[in-house]
């Protein structure tokens, strides 16, 4: 016997969307995308409203682009002022680049093994929370003078520095992370007869690893800014570096191309970790980072 | 360990727990309990909310520290957690980050199992719990009680002969817990192992118990041997010898039974 839905219920959604493919379809992957895409254009035309009324102080989207295509493979108005060797933006992005994952890299893996450490071994946490603490408490931009004296002007004062702010962060957050693991994980696994080492293995690391990756993504944020900041103050290269020689020249052009381009580049490193979470995570419920 | 190896599965002599209170007060979690349980018994132990029934079987699990007394697992103190009493939780304590094949075989993999054997064994009670098919799945894609099947499981591969479980069933819909039921019984059956369950339900403990420990502001008021035949169906569960035990139950719980006694329930219980 057919059972016919009540008038009073509401429409099904499979019914609806039958109605409506079109809708089905923009919800399914046409509609963020072209969210994205309208979102985009929004910004590029109040870029270029903003050049038209202020066309001093904000370079065109137009001019942007232009100085993009003729600098970035190589540039003759970089070696014309004696910078980069005839080299254009590229070995700048890299060097940025590079100084960002290598210290961001180095900061996770300290940071982590030391925040998810002081768990089982308290003597750790009563020693280092004090210490991130205070350092936590401090804009962080504050320090990178002393480190720019301490190791000059060379990338592993940078690469220190972008350490030092991840391991902070992560530290905190690991140890968070870890205090957020259920009790009842951890007692369920002690009393199938796992050892310290076996729930620190088997539970805390990987119970952790959400809260992590979401650590690891604002760290990673910051550690752009922060690298930028270092090489503005003082470098040899870097995308802060060319932005500061751009600054004192009123080179208003150059410098959005390097900040766009700084941009993009910390959206790519996003989205690797996110892609990259996507198979760590794989057991939540999105399987996405939360 | 071998079981023949001594008289008693679990032995509790004058047991005192202790809770010290925001206030200061000592507050008595546990009261003087002792018992004996011989092994291979299903143990149901039953009272009412907050009155130190999941105390006990942390006690017996190594969790919980008692104030005095002497807790003896086949004559050995109960120094702490161990797999040999492994503990079915009341919580959702399947690890969301590993398949359900790396969750039962959990136990085999800390005591360095070999992964061929870990995986034989665990095929094995996958099968017994009716989730072989799921093994390479993740627990978020089960339901409630196929994740509670995976945590009996996990228990059953660690071959461990005494089984805690503190109200494993308690957040399951009605007939989701009777279908567990019946698959935890078929697995005892089978195992002979010695059981502690914990509940608040009375049907529940008439279902599975061979004995019931009726627990009350935590002192052991009722040791109560269940002597009616198996399967513990709807009409056994309707004579007047269980009608008697409920009726007994209640009252050391302090219910009053408004319920008339049923002929011959007075006579059917000899306790």
């Amino acid at each position: 016997m057919e059972v016919k839905p009540s008038p009073l219920a509401p429409p099904l959604p499979h019914a609806w969307r039958g109605r409506r493919p079109w809708a089905a379809l923009a919800r399914r992957s046409v509609g963020p995308v072209a969210l994205q895409t309208i979102g985009f254009a929004v910004a590029i035309g109040l870029w270029e409203v903003a050049a038209l009324l202020k066309p001093a102080t904000v370079p065109t989207p137009a001019a942007v682009g232009r100085d993009l295509l003729d600098n970035f493979v190589g540039s003759v108005y970089l070696q014309a002022h004696g910078l980069g060797g005839g080299r254009g933006y590229w070995y700048d992005v890299i060097y940025t680049t590079r100084n960002v994952l290598v210290g961001v890299g180095l900061g996770t893996a300290i940071g982590v093994a030391l925040g998810l450490l002081s768990v089982p071994v308290p003597v750790l946490a009563q020693v280092l929370n004090p210490i991130a603490a205070t350092f936590g408490a401090a804009p962080i931009f504050v320090a990178a003078p002393f480190f720019l004296v301490w190791f000059g002007v060379v990338p592993t004062a940078q690469v220190l520095m972008v350490a030092f702010y991840t391991a902070l962060l992560l530290y905190i957050f690991s140890r968070r992370a870890a205090d957020n693991v259920a009790a009842e994980y951890l007692e369920s696994a002690v009393s199938l007869g796992a050892k310290r080492l076996h729930v620190f293995r088997w539970i805390f690391v990987p119970g952790t690893v959400p809260e992590l990756v979401g650590a690891l993504r604002i760290a990673l944020a910051g550690a752009w800014g922060l690298e930028a900041i270092a090489e503005l103050l003082g470098a040899q290269h870097g995308i802060g570096f060319l932005i500061n020689f751009y600054a004192e020249v009123y080179g208003l052009v150059g410098m959005t191309s390097l900040t766009l381009l700084l941009g993009c580049v910390a959206i790519v490193c996003d989205g690797v970790v996110v892609l990259a979470s996507r198979t760590l995570l794989r057991w939540t419920a999105s399987g996405r980072v939360v | 360990m071998n079981r023949a190896c001594s008289g008693s599965a679990v032995e509790l002599e004058h047991v005192s727990c202790y809770f010290r209170h925001r206030s200061g007060e000592l507050v008595p979690a546990l009261e003087d309990v002792s018992f004996r349980v011989e092994p291979g018994q299903f143990v149901c132990i039953l009272g009412r909310s907050g009155h130190g029934k999941t105390t006990l079987l942390r006690v017996l699990a190594g969790l919980q520290r008692v104030t005095r007394g002497r807790a003896l697992v086949f004559g050995r103190p109960i120094a702490g957690p161990g797999s040999d009493r492994p503990m079915v939780f009341q919580q959702d304590t399947v690890f969301p980050w590993m398949h359900v094949r790396a969750n039962v075989e959990f136990a085999l993999r800390v005591k360095g199992v070999s992964k061929r054997e870990r995986r034989a064994v665990s095929d094995r009670w996958l099968r017994a719990v009716g989730l072989k098919r799921f093994a390479d799945s993740w627990p978020r894609e089960l339901s409630g009680g196929m994740r509670k099947r995976v945590a009996l499981a996990a228990v059953l591969a660690s071959d461990a002969d005494v089984w805690l479980m503190d109200e494993p069933f308690g957040s399951l819909d009605y007939f989701t817990r009777r279908g567990l039921h019946d698959v935890l019984l078929d697995l005892w059956t089978e195992a002979e192992k010695t059981v502690f369950f914990v509940t608040h339900d009375i049907e529940e403990a008439l279902i599975l118990a061979d004995r019931i420990l009726v627990i009350r502001w935590g002192r052991l008021v009722e040791d109560l041997p269940v002597d009616l035949p198996r399967p513990r169906t709807e009409e056994v569960r309707a004579t007047p010898k269980a009608v008697a035990v409920s009726r007994l139950i209640l009252q050391r719980l302090g219910v009053e039974t408004a319920v008339a006694e049923p002929a011959g329930a007075a006579d059917a219980l000899e306790v």
